[in-house]
């Protein structure tokens, strides 16, 4: 079934508004690129305490072309969910491409408790 | 960063973490290529977070972390001396609020197959044995 058609199916009056809000939802991007470690860790939370500190507490974070994730990094990005989700909004992620970046994700439990999503088309559609 | 034949004396700096995984990929330079890349990138980061533990917490009084790294059988086996402060074991992670920090040790302990750590002479000495078959 295309989203067209899912769309065009769509015909109660709260489908309609949770169709709206999804297009009215203020997202901030935060494209990240090469190691997410502790080197370059507290820049993105400092990066992320102005978005929040700023109003955007909707972040959507894309690590597709990041090649390696620490605790560190990790960390950076538990914090900013926990802080947007404080200011009423949240932190979601574009899933790493490099599998050795994904790692840290999966020993941590932490891919369980962020949502995910291959693309940040996806992530923001569904938002 | 000082070389030798199996080892190399890192900077106990975050930029310092950097020259783990170059290192790493040399001392498993016999390896074939593709068996190293299946192994590389989870002994990189359990390796990094052990000297991660000795930058933050330790704070080595040399400034330095020394790796001594070498090929056993099925295994590479990788010892890490600081003259830090005493390794100071974490207390548990709560099981249902997500902690913000406290995983760099839980990390270690998947990826290797035995951690050990001891403290003598005003030194800390981590040794981690890791697979080189299978991979996490």
């Amino acid at each position: 079934m295309s989203d067209s058609s899912e769309i065009e199916k769509m015909s109660t009056n709260d489908d309609m508004r949770m169709q709206r809000a999804n297009e009215e939802v203020d997202i901030a991007n935060v494209c990240l690129t090469g190691r997410l470690d502790a080197m370059e860790a507290g820049g993105l939370r400092q990066q992320l305490s102005a978005l929040i500190d700023a109003g955007h507490c909707n972040i959507a974070v894309d690590l597709s072309d990041v090649v390696f994730v620490d605790s560190a990094g990790l960390a950076a990005l538990v914090k900013g969910m926990k802080d947007a989700a404080t200011a009423g909004g949240d932190l979601r992620l574009v899933s790493p491409h490099n599998p050795d970046a994904l790692r840290v994700f999966e020993l941590t439990r932490f891919d369980r408790v962020f949502t995910m999503q291959t693309t940040l088309e996806q992530l923001r559609s569904n938002w | 960063m000082k070389s030798e034949s199996h080892g190399i004396v890192i900077a106990a700096t975050h930029l310092g973490l950097r020259d783990i995984g170059p290192w790493l990929r040399a001392l498993l330079s016999s390896l074939e290529p593709s068996q190293r890349d299946q192994v590389l990138g989870a002994i990189e980061l359990a390796v990094h977070e052990l000297a991660n533990n000795a930058v933050d917490h330790a704070e080595p009084a040399s400034g330095e972390i020394s790796l001594i790294g070498g090929v056993e059988g099925d295994e590479l086996v990788v010892i890490l001396r600081d003259d830090g402060q005493p390794f100071v074991t974490p207390a548990p992670l709560p099981p249902d609020e997500p902690q913000i920090r406290g995983y760099g040790l839980m990390i270690v302990e998947q990826i290797a197959t035995a951690v050990d750590y001891q403290r003598q002479d005003g030194e800390n000495t981590w040794s981690a044995r890791f697979s080189l078959s299978s991979h996490v």
